[in-house]
């Protein structure tokens, strides 16, 4: 046996060096494809021989640490990341990747990490306040993974990674992003390094609707991971945007009012984004306008080829693409025109669509929370003069308890701006709902929800005027609207309690308790028992 | 002490003298207190001595003959020591809480007494307040000689001798030793008392929140006028009365609302860091207020028409009303907005003022090291302190308020706390050229803190006052232009009037008149009477009235002498105006009055008398001589005359629209105050008596009429330039004084606060300034005689 293996010792010391290093290349090139495709699963397979191995190569200690990094272990990327460099310091996109992974692991030193009872999900967030969103995310990538998922026949083979920071500079920190890029383009998630990354609500002025954004960046998940990220950007964009409103459950899909207004501003002025502007990321366009207009364009375009191919061939373009087609290829092989009068066809339909101009629509833009920035109900937004003045008079009399008059003040402005801040009629139905006018309170906010679909505190008035009303499920889809674009208003976790306890729904109302007691700061760090903390 | 029993009863501490005669011949004499002896003087038989009473006891004489033996010379006797008592002060007069000028004095009037007499008066002080509670600090007053039981005085504090500074709340109080040398001095001290020194910024603030209250007050109005507009849509007799009670829950707000503006309006307009333009619309809003309260009480008031009738009528001007109301409830919004912005730079400017007394302060001590210097200095830094803080508070409140306009955030205050907190250290440690490098980088953050409130003041007021202010220059422009038009009216009308007047005198020939000789005699009387009168007067002004009198007695007779009886006629109208005055001032005999009692003066006021009553004799005489000139005038005379009066008429038309404008404006044009406005309204009515003169053909009467009208255009454009005026910080209408010196303009004088007995005099005073006030003065004088009064009771 002493022998043998001797014998043994030799063959390896002899003979096994260039065997040895062909092999290695083998497994880190596979490694680095699987990667490309977002597959870490079969990425950590190929390397799996050399995890454990003392001495291994630059290469492989590289390849491993990008591993780790994908699988959201960044303690151990950068460590490997080091390991590599000590070997080979020169190489400057392992410098690069590192400092993102080092970057990384700082800011999430201290995350709790939560996983969905079924282990499908994980979520990573900052004790505090960001905790109340940890049941939505749950049940809102749950849905996402059953609706989109479905849609797209992508079923995850692991568990999806979703990390929520605090602001725009966090995001900056873990992302290619520059903070001047997420503020004039108005990115405030991604989907990257095979995790979702989020920008907690709590960051910007009136929220956003976050767990939309959410099933956007999973839409962006599934197509990579499907794909194996041959998708390009326009089409990666236009799914994401067509299928984000998926994990509510519907099929319907609308463009926005002020997406519209842009979209139609576009057509008649012929200045529309070009698929190649899109290219890079939209991320990168020079502003929110122009942004928001190429997402409007790119959902049109999936739209139109739902409406000719449906989801089937949707599904088979982009396994054409995963086979190596290009997009005009896989487009021309499935709709059977080539991409050139697809195109052509696309904008037919779109002229066809008409969509409608609005005019004075104020675009609902990402606004962060900054020092001295304006208030979430600032009236500065009214531009019209006149009805500025008469809301800031309402304002006025409201808080001096003439609620008869700040009505009749809220009116004036409403009659001189229409619909065009949402602002007016929710100071309006607050002091209708004072005065005990609920029926009024819910008409006039119901008028803005056609233009402004993303207003929360229209949705908190609304709750509030339902639950006078009685009309309890009502309330509550009010109040849960609310949550998904600013879930820490304490008022409509109160609120929800009282509902779900009217209801009799024991569940619900002490779901809403515990987010109370967390946006109270009574419950501690750790509402959800999480599993880990990460490490400091 | 003085006895003869031999008991001795004084305070402790007093020297007794003991002189005491043996009856038997002794070679040594003592006295014996307690345990103690103390040997007298022996002369024979007399003996003499000292003793000090320290404690009650007894004292007993012994005596040695002249064997040598001692013996007793007297039964004990008492000492009976009484207790010293402190010494007792207290402040007679000022009050319990006075306030001073940054530059004023205060008479501090005392009365102190001692049971053993008096050393010395101390001052006793605290500056209350600030960013640590400062140190008491004494000063010494006065040195009580001779150590009176008794004293009773004044002594002058001086606010910038004691180092206290506007905004500063003093609490003192006065403090006195006694000169008890045995058991040490005693001391007794008044009552604390405060003393308030005037902070023109702490005042403006005040009157800012005042006005922040006004403005409260019309917010809850505008809530109550709403809902009255809202009953007013009702119908029938339950709507009627729930709009009538609802007026009268208006009516009463309003009512309160306005009282609370006067109030406010009376202190800004004293104020002198309030601006003009502030005040223009306060007034403009109270008009506007009054007039809305009338209307809304006019219906209120009304019975006429059954209840559809009489809703219908309130819903026919409520509309208008609310709307008024509205605008002026912004209007007050932004004018508090303005005025605290202001206040902010003035605070800033005080803050670089503050800086450099602290530059200068820190330069000195590296150079003397003196250590009261260094005690200063670190007041100094505490006031900077102080003030910041302040800073930073308004600046958050600003944010709050405002955001938009103000380009400075409290960091940057805070950042110079940390400066100054440096500096502090730096003194501490005695790196003096430390600290002066960090008081150079205040001096660079305080200096864009200032640029930066400026920029916003301006912003702010660009943004809230854009269009008011363009309207209002162009009824400057127009204002400005139409006052050189009635002066160049005005101008062409005396030029009439005076071709007429030399052809009526030429005409005359009065010059050989007999009439006219004994009138140029009379004049000459008077030139004598008057320039003896001159002689006799001590005054400076009754001297110069008395002269000029006498001049144009002359003159007049030298014109009468020529044939010009017109100008002899004008020159002895003007005459009599200094003469009549003259007399005025001399008929009374009071003890203000500026000439003194006596025959001289007596004899002053005779010819003084006898002169104007001489001249009023010529100028009737000159009058009943000369046919008004108006009675003469040619046929193209009159014509031009028509001409100048068609001229008039488009003036007063162009006043007319000009005045409609600014009445309809209201708070579109905020600033035209009430002033301007009631001299406008005087432009158009002098203007119109101007027209109607110069219709009758009176040329003379017209161009009065014109200057007076010019005159209210020129006081109309003064209001609106002053109202225009960039305003580089509160005080828009005392700008002068505050340049070079802040509050500067503070009277320096000495303030003496008068004691309950000393108010008689002054009262007199008063009501005979009273009544003299309301004796009839010549219009030419009216403004004079106005500021003299006004000088007496300064």
């Amino acid at each position: 046996v002493k022998w043998v293996g001797v014998i043994s010792l030799v063959l390896w010391g002899g003979l096994a060096p260039a065997a040895q290093g062909k092999k290695v290349e083998v497994a880190v090139s596979q490694a680095r494809r699987a990667l490309e495709a977002w597959d870490v699963r079969q990425a950590a397979e190929a390397l799996a021989p050399y995890s454990a191995e003392p001495a291994r190569r630059a290469e492989v200690a590289a390849a491993l640490a990008r591993v780790a990094f994908y699988q959201g272990d960044y303690a151990r990327a950068e460590a490997l990341y080091d390991e590599a460099l000590r070997q080979e310091p020169g190489r400057v996109r392992w410098q690069a990747t590192r400092a993102l992974v080092r970057s990384t692991r700082e800011v999430t030193a201290g995350y709790q990490q939560v996983s969905s009872s079924d282990r499908r999900v994980i979520v990573r967030y900052e004790p505090g306040k960001d905790a109340v969103l940890v049941p939505l995310v749950l049940d809102a990538v749950g849905a996402a993974i059953r609706e989109i998922g479905g849609d797209l026949g992508f079923v995850p083979d692991t568990p999806v990674l979703v990390e929520i920071y605090s602001s725009p500079e966090t995001l900056a920190k873990v992302s290619p992003l520059t903070e001047r890029e997420i503020e004039t383009s108005g990115t405030i998630a991604l989907c990257k390094y095979n995790r979702l990354m989020l920008t907690s609500p709590r960051a910007l002025l009136r929220g956003y609707p976050w767990l939309d954004s959410l099933a956007h960046e999973f839409v962006h998940y599934a197509v990579t991971r499907v794909s194996q990220n041959t998708v390009p950007i326009w089409l990666h964009e236009g799914l994401a945007k067509w299928q984000e409103r998926r994990w509510r459950g519907t099929t319907e899909r609308r463009l926005q009012p002020s997406a519209e207004h842009l979209l139609a501003q576009g057509l008649r002025q012929g200045r529309l984004i070009t698929f190649e502007e899109m290219h890079p990321s939209m991320a990168k366009l020079p502003s929110q306008d122009a942004a928001a207009l190429a997402f409007a364009e790119v959902f049109t375009v999936v739209d139109y080829l739902h409406q000719r191919v449906g989801l089937s061939g949707i599904r088979r373009i982009l396994a054409l693409l995963r086979e190596g087609k290009s997009d005009a290829e896989a487009i021309s092989a499935v709709s059977r025109m080539s991409f050139a009068a697809f195109k052509g066809s696309w904008m037919r339909y779109l002229r066809r669509l008409k969509p409608r101009l609005h005019p004075g629509i104020v675009a609902e833009r990402v606004v962060f929370k900054k020092k001295g920035n304006r208030k979430p109900d600032d009236l500065r937004e009214i531009e019209m003069k006149r009805a500025r003045e008469l809301t800031h008079l309402g304002e006025l009399l409201r808080q001096r308890g003439h609620l008869r008059a700040a009505v009749v003040e809220y009116q004036k402005a409403l009659r001189l701006a229409k619909n065009r801040y949402p602002v007016i009629q929710t100071k309006l139905a607050r002091a209708l709902l004072g005065l005990r006018r609920p029926r009024e309170a819910v008409q006039a906010l119901e008028a803005t929800l056609p233009l402004y679909p993303g207003f929360p505190a229209t949705y908190t008035y609304l709750g509030e005027a339902y639950q006078a009303l009685g009309e309890t499920d009502r309330a509550i889809g009010a109040f849960e609207e609310a949550n998904r674009l600013n879930p820490f208003d304490p008022r409509v976790y109160e609120a929800l309690w009282e509902l779900h306890r009217r209801k009799q729904d024991p569940v619900g109302a002490e779901r809403a308790a515990r987010n109370l007691r967390v946006l109270r700061g009574e419950s501690g760090d750790d509402p959800w028992a999480p599993q880990t903390t990460l490490g400091r | 002490v003085e006895s003869t029993s031999g008991e001795i009863s004084a305070v402790k501490g007093t020297v007794v003298q003991i002189g005491a005669r043996a009856t038997i011949p002794v070679s040594k004499a003592d006295v014996r207190v307690g345990d103690e002896v103390i040997p007298l003087k022996v002369l024979g038989q007399s003996l003499e001595g000292a003793l000090s009473i320290v404690d009650s006891g007894t004292y007993q004489f012994v005596l040695t003959d002249e064997d040598g033996k001692a013996r007793v010379g007297s039964p004990p006797m008492r000492i009976q020591a009484e207790t010293d008592h402190p010494p007792r002060v207290r402040i007679v007069a000022p009050g319990p809480e006075v306030v001073v000028g940054e530059r004023g004095r205060v008479e501090v009037s005392f009365a102190a007494a001692d049971d053993f007499g008096l050393r010395d008066l101390w001052l006793v002080f605290r500056v209350e307040g600030g960013s640590e509670a400062q140190k008491e600090k004494t000063r010494l007053l006065k040195v009580l000689e001779g150590s009176p039981r008794v004293s009773e005085g004044a002594v002058t504090l001086s606010v910038f001798d004691l180092g206290w500074r506007p905004g500063e709340r003093v609490a003192y109080r006065l403090r006195v030793h006694d000169n008890d040398v045995v058991s040490g001095p005693k001391r007794g001290e008044s009552a604390v008392q405060h003393l308030k020194v005037y902070s023109p910024r702490e005042r403006y603030l005040e009157l800012l929140e005042e006005q922040k209250r006004v403005w409260d007050g019309m917010v809850h109005l505008l809530g109550e006028e709403i809902v009255l507009g809202e009953e007013a849509e009702g119908q029938g007799a339950r709507a009627l009365a729930r709009a009538e009670e609802q007026a009268r829950v208006a009516g009463t707000r309003s009512g309160e609302v306005r009282t609370r503006l006067e109030a406010v309006i009376a202190q800004v307009s004293e104020d002198r860091m309030s601006s003009e333009r502030a005040r223009s619309a306060l007034e403009g809003v109270r008009r506007r207020l009054r007039a809305r309260a009338a209307r809304a009480a006019q219906w209120l008031a009304g019975s006429v028409g059954g209840a559809a009738t009489r809703l219908q009528d309130l819903a026919s001007f409520m509309p208008r009303l609310v709307a008024g109301m509205e605008d002026d409830v912004l209007l007050l919004e932004k004018l508090y907005k303005q005025q605290k912005l202001e206040a902010l730079k003035v605070l800033t400017g005080e803050l670089l003022e503050s800086h450099r007394r602290l530059k200068d302060l820190l330069e000195t001590y590296r150079r003397t090291r003196d250590p009261e210097l260094k005690a200063e200095l670190e007041r100094e830094i505490s006031r900077l302190q102080e003030k910041l803080r302040e800073l930073r508070a308004k600046l958050a409140e600003l944010f709050d308020v405002d955001d938009e306009f103000v380009n400075l955030d409290a960091a940057k205050a805070a950042e110079m706390q940390k400066t100054l907190g440096r500096m502090r250290e730096a003194l501490r440690k005695g790196d003096l050229d430390g600290a002066l490098r960090e008081l150079e980088r205040m001096a660079k953050e305080l200096q864009s803190t200032l640029e930066g409130v400026d920029l916003s003041s301006k912003a702010f007021y660009e943004s809230a006052f854009f269009k008011s202010q363009k309207k209002m220059e162009k009824i400057l422009d127009e204002v400005h232009e139409m006052e050189g038009a009635e002066r160049e009216l005005a101008r062409e009308t005396r030029e009439v009037e005076g071709q007429a007047r030399r052809r009526v005198g030429q005409e005359l020939d009065v010059a050989k008149s007999e009439r006219a000789r004994r009138i140029q005699k009379r004049l000459e009387g008077v030139q004598r009477e008057a320039s003896e009168a001159k002689s006799l007067l001590q005054s400076r002004w009754n001297q110069e009235l008395a002269d000029r009198g006498a001049t144009r007695a002359g003159e007049a007779a030298q014109a009468l002498g020529q044939g010009d009886a017109a100008e002899a006629l004008d020159m002895a109208q003007r005459g009599l105006q200094d003469l009549q005055q003259l007399r005025e001032n001399l008929s009374r005999q009071r003890p203000w009055q500026m000439e003194p009692s006596g025959e001289r003066s007596e004899r002053a006021g005779e010819r003084a008398r006898e002169a104007a009553g001489s001249l009023e004799e010529a100028v009737r005489a000159l009058d009943r001589l000369l046919p008004r000139a108006s009675e003469r005038l040619t046929e193209a005379e009159r014509q031009r005359l028509g001409d100048l009066g068609r001229h008039q008429r488009r003036l007063r038309d162009r006043a007319g629209r000009l005045k409609r404008q600014a009445a309809e404006a209201g708070e579109e044009m905020p600033f035209f105050g009430d002033e301007a406005r009631q001299s406008l309204d005087e432009a158009h009515d002098q203007m119109g008596r101007a027209e109607a003169e110069l219709g009758r053909s009176k040329p003379r009467e017209a161009a009065s009429r014109e200057d007076q009208a010019a005159d209210a255009l020129g006081r109309v454009k003064d209001k609106l330039q002053q109202a225009l005026k960039p305003q580089g910080g509160p005080g828009g209408r005392d700008r002068g004084a505050e340049e070079g010196e802040r509050g500067g303009s503070l009277s320096r004088e000495k303030v003496k606060i008068p004691g309950a007995e000393e108010y008689r005099a002054p009262k007199e005073f008063r009501e005979d300034l009273l009544k003299a006030m309301k004796q009839a003065v010549p219009p030419p004088y009216r403004d004079l005689v106005r500021r003299y009064y006004e000088e007496l009771v300064r």
